[in-house]
């Protein structure tokens, strides 16, 4: 197995800034990408309801997964069935045995624990975060992904039917609706069925509900129950073709959760307390769907009529306020910014180098020019700076004279000035990206290409620094500003890089702890 | 001495051979054949007590003490194979072997009534100090070369196959297994098998656990139960194989620095949190080497103009670009001195490590090999001859011979002079009176002794025959080994210039019967 994928499944932290973040560890959503989950049925083929574009892309590497904890980087390691944890900034390697075939690891919000999901043997190792100490705890068969809760005791794992094809079917009984909680602390295994084809999980900001997705099922799941019960809510009359969910936001209190599915006209919003399906008008095709940073509206992007769609989550059966995007624009993406005073609009899937800003205090919005279409787009956590990461592909507003064409790009957008731009163009296609917590760095990796890119968000520059190989992944240690990468090597390599020294220190060969003996 | 076969005519030996009837066991004719040499000059080691060295055609261990005194170390039997110094000079280490005959019967008194079928060697490893074996051990027959841990207690024995001429192979040999000998006598000599190849053993700072490299992998063994604590791999594919070429202990005991043949890669074993990093150098080194007072690593490569010099906090370092590659460094007092022995570069750079900034010196001819005297103030360096342009001038003439540089490393100047032959042996000497190099010449019956405040004026001491090597004693005394069949050792008081031989004695225990020793032991 190549040390990309030996080191796919990367440490990750619940870190607690990310509100409904999935903590889906598989494809991690970061906060100030487009909150509300990722939409894993989201895909590019089809005609996207009738408005003749494809589904919009929340491309996961820009949702990226979230560093780790303050003081430890966790690793795993799925040839060598082993977890390595480098202790930060003194860059020590401990390297403990889990179970076979690790795929994925998350750390818990307090920093307390780390969770691996081990592929190979369908179990979950709890890993105290000091001592190392390993415990197992047995899981449901053929499972590929692992979620966790944001206070860390629950982890969730199911077989997501669109993840990569990693073998896992043993060719056994094979069951497609089952999903496995494992309390994490009193490291005991619950087994539920949920409904076919499970595909993502969120989890309240206190931990105490779960609402597991699946085709045509909302699931919920009581966390503080001594016994946990499935709560099975059909999400629609029709159950021989029901339409599949694309994408699901839940009310930061778990009072309500709205499915948006591919292709319709209406929102589906589920009470979860009273266990009530009903359904809200949506205009024309909603492409996305996003919650306020407040959390106290739902917003609905309608790209086949224009228009945004805007819930309040106290009563989402309130007529809800429309706002008419520019007649000539057709955006299917919104992403909000942390304070939530403005929006950004675009779209992945017109090939249009445009975007808009949307203030929410007027509802103006103004149109502004890109260098190349929208391959996604993030905003740092003080929501000054924006980020757009552009494709290779040109579209019809691109130039051939344009030092862009048929080149990957990048633009920082300072939206405090004006939104002034410095857009880049890039050797090689972006595979990550993270940022600090206080808004001053943000750090992307590109593919084949050995350096950790630096951007400056207060003055749009940028310092490159040269990795000893190519990167896999990238980071930033939870309230901090130090970064980490991820290398490919044979034996496991990984850089942390001081912006405030400007110094990169480098660990090689960790994967080599797994054989030390005693 | 060469290894010639040396022809006597017995009658013609001199009065000092043994008392028993020397001609019991002559062939016809009363004329023998000895192939071996009398003494190894090569193999002289310089101890407290004198220089001991083995007879080989005798199977003995002789001292030669100063004041022209011979003695045979009793070995109870066994004959020397190889000796190694001890630390401190305190002694020797002799490999050792004794013939065994597996025929039990008691006529059967010498090596030559054995049969060949039945004879075999027993080895051990023993201690000679003040003219005796103080300590005997036996170890695995394959087992050359020692390693002594700081205190002198413990020894580390392992095979180095580089110096070994063949490996005695009987039944069958472990080459994964090293021994650790205590020399205190308190436990037995115990193997312990470490890896493939194993040859190259270091001993942390507090002497608690000695290092042993091998093939892709290195273990750490506790002194005290001489057990495996901690194997630590090279790497993780078992097809492919891992070589150290070079390692060293950083001044704190923590780390382990190993270079690896044909690798750009440094391994640093953490030996505490025990954790293995790899660190990417620009080329494969050529050498490491540590001053512990600076608490640097100086990597030099033999393909890069380069040195990097490592620190032992965070392993950071900084290259410093040179004009020449090196291979070779020695650690000086606050500096490291940087050399190509296997180039035909010129540039010797001392490398001071507060400045970082390098020194260079431009030698007349390519480094055979560098010594710093006691100070650390001069450098001599022995150059060898490069190929020349033939065009009769005098820079040809200096490329043709052999010549010796003196480098003055406080005043940082230098002076290449000629010299008339091949030295065969430089010792540096040093007091409150001066620092001295004293050379000895190819085909020169005398020893120069070299002022390095003014090099270019030599006093010349006459020896009574060529010299072969010359090496210090413990008491900062030379001894010099001549071309002499009979052997001859010169022993020099530079402090007076005054010198004393020893003769003769090549010739002692020669005909000595070869009975089969320890008999009643065997059997």
């Amino acid at each position: 197995m190549s040390s990309r994928l030996s080191i796919l499944a990367l440490l990750l932290a619940g870190c607690a800034d990310m509100a409904f973040k999935t903590d889906d560890v598989g494809e991690a959503d970061g906060a100030y990408a487009d909150t509300g989950a990722a939409g894993p049925g989201a895909t590019d083929d089809g005609d996207g309801g009738g408005d003749g574009y494809g589904s919009e892309n929340e491309d996961s590497f820009f949702a990226l997964a979230p560093a780790t904890t303050r003081a430890y980087v966790f690793v795993a390691n799925p040839d060598r069935d082993t977890v390595t944890r480098v202790t930060v900034p003194t860059l020590e390697v401990i390297t403990t045995e889990v179970g076979h075939h690790p795929i994925a690891v998350a750390t818990t919000s307090d920093y307390t624990k780390a969770v691996t999901f081990n592929e190979g043997d369908d179990t979950v190792s709890i890993i105290d975060a000091d001592t190392l100490a390993v415990t197992e705890v047995a899981v449901r068969d053929d499972f590929n992904s692992m979620a966790m809760s944001p206070d860390g005791r629950w982890v969730m794992c199911w077989y997501d039917q669109d993840a990569a094809d990693d073998g896992t079917d043993d060719g056994g009984v094979q069951s497609y609706n089952e999903v496995s909680f494992v309390d994490t602390d009193n490291l005991e295994h619950t087994p539920l069925v949920v409904g076919f084809n499970p595909r993502q999980v969120q989890f309240t900001d206190d931990s105490s509900t779960a609402v597991v997705v699946s085709d045509a099922y909302i699931a919920v799941i009581d966390l503080t129950a001594d016994e946990l019960e499935p709560d099975r809510i059909a999400l629609t009359d029709d159950l021989v073709d029901p339409p599949t969910a694309e994408e699901v936001l839940l009310a930061p209190d778990g009072s309500y959760a709205f499915v948006r599915q591919f292709g319709a006209t209406d929102l589906v919003v589920v009470d979860l307390q009273l266990g009530e399906v009903g359904r809200v008008a949506v205009g024309d095709n909603p492409t996305d769907l996003d919650l306020t940073p407040d959390g106290t509206r739902a917003i609905a992007v309608a790209r086949g009529s224009n228009e945004l769609w805007l819930y309040d989550l106290a009563d989402p059966f309130l007529p809800p306020e429309v706002v008419d995007m520019p007649p000539d624009e057709v955006f299917g993406s919104l992403l909000m910014s942390p304070d939530g005073t403005r929006g950004l609009l675009y779209s992945t899937a017109t090939g249009a180098a445009r975007y808009a800003s949307w203030e929410l205090f007027n509802n103006s919005i103004t149109v502004r020019e890109l260098v190349k279409p929208v391959a996604s787009m993030g905003v740092s956590p003080t929501g000054e700076t924006a980020l757009v990461f552009h494709p290779r592909t040109n579209g019809p507003d691109v130039d051939s004279s344009s030092p862009f064409y048929d080149q990957y790009a990048l633009t920082m957008i300072d939206m405090t000035d004006d939104f002034f731009s410095n857009p880049l163009r890039l050797p090689a296609e972006p595979i990550g990206y993270a940022h600090s917590s206080d808004g001053t760095r943000g750090y992307f990796i590109m593919d084949g290409y050995p350096a950790l890119e630096v951007l400056h968000y207060t003055d749009l520059l940028y310092d490159e620094i040269e990795l000893p190989s190519n990167p896999v992944h990238v980071g930033v240690l939870p309230e901090s500003r130090l970064a980490w990468v991820s290398e490919e090597h044979d034996l496991g390599r990984m850089s942390f890089y001081d912006p405030d020294t400007g110094v990169l220190q480098t660990i090689t060969g960790f994967e080599l702890n797994s054989g030390i003996e005693h | 001495m060469t290894r010639t076969s040396t022809i006597l005519a017995i009658l013609a030996l001199p009065v000092g051979l043994a008392a028993c009837d020397p001609f019991a066991h002559l062939p016809d004719n009363g004329w023998s054949w000895i192939d071996e040499p009398l003494w190894d000059a090569e193999g002289a080691i310089a101890a407290d007590d004198g220089v001991y060295l083995a007879l080989p055609a005798a199977g003995e261990l002789a001292r030669i003490r100063p004041t022209g005194a011979t003695d045979v170390v009793d070995l109870d039997g066994a004959s020397p194979v190889r000796l190694q110094p001890m630390p401190d000079g305190a002694g020797v280490v002799v490999f050792d072997r004794w013939p065994v005959c597996a025929d039990p019967d008691p006529k059967i008194e010498t090596v030559d009534d054995c049969r060949e079928e039945d004879l075999s060697y027993s080895y051990e490893l023993a201690l000679v100090q003040d003219g005796a074996v103080s300590f005997a051990d036996q170890v695995p027959s394959h087992l050359n070369r020692l390693s002594f841990s700081p205190d002198g207690t413990i020894a580390v024995a392992y095979l180095d196959y580089a110096s070994a001429s063949d490996i005695p192979l009987d039944g069958v040999v472990d080459l994964t297994q090293v021994a650790f000998i205590d020399l205190t006598g308190t436990q037995p000599a115990t193997s312990v098998s470490v890896g493939f190849n194993a040859d190259n053993v270091l001993f942390s700072r507090d002497g608690t656990r000695a290092v042993v490299l091998s093939d892709s992998q290195v273990s750490v063994i506790d002194l005290d139960s001489f057990e495996v604590t901690v194997t630590y791999p090279l790497t993780l594919d078992p097809d492919q194989s891992v070589d150290p070429s070079g390692a060293a202990i950083t001044p704190d005991g923590r780390y382990a620095l190993i270079t690896i043949a044909g690798s750009a890669d440094l391994y640093k074993l953490d030996l505490d949190v025990e954790s293995i990093d790899i660190l990417s150098l620009d080329a494969t080194p050529s050498t490491l080497s540590i001053n512990e007072d600076a608490d640097r690593s100086v990597i030099v490569y033999n393909s890069r103009p380069q040195v990097d010099v490592l620190e032992h906090s965070y392993f950071a370092w900084d290259s410093i670009g040179l004009d020449e590659p090196c291979t070779a460094v020695l650690q000086g007092d606050g500096f490291a001195l940087l050399y190509n022995d296997a180039a035909t570069t010129h540039d010797v750079y001392k490398l001071p490590y507060d400045t970082e900034e390098p020194v260079e010196f431009v030698m007349g001819n390519p480094v055979a090999a560098m010594q710093l005297t006691d100070s650390h103030r001069y450098a001599v360096a022995t150059l060898r001859p490069e190929a020349s342009g033939y065009s009769g001038s005098l820079e040809d003439y200096q490329d043709e011979h052999w010549g010796l540089a003196v480098i003055d490393l406080v005043e940082e100047t230098d002076v290449s002079l000629v010299l008339e032959s091949e030295p065969v042996g430089v010792a540096l000497v040093e007091s409150e009176a001066g620092a001295y190099a004293l050379v000895l010449l190819d085909g020169r019956d005398e020893l120069l002794q070299l002022d390095l405040a003014n090099p270019s004026v030599p006093t010349a001491l006459p020896l009574d025959a060529p010299p072969l090597a010359i090496g210090a004693m413990p008491d900062d005394s030379f001894f010099i080994t001549h071309d002499s069949a009979l052997g001859l050792i010169s022993f020099l008081d530079p402090t007076t210039g005054t010198i004393t031989t020893a003769a003769g004695f090549g010739a002692t225990d020669l005909q000595a019967e070869a009975v089969l020793p320890r008999r009643d032991q065997e059997n």
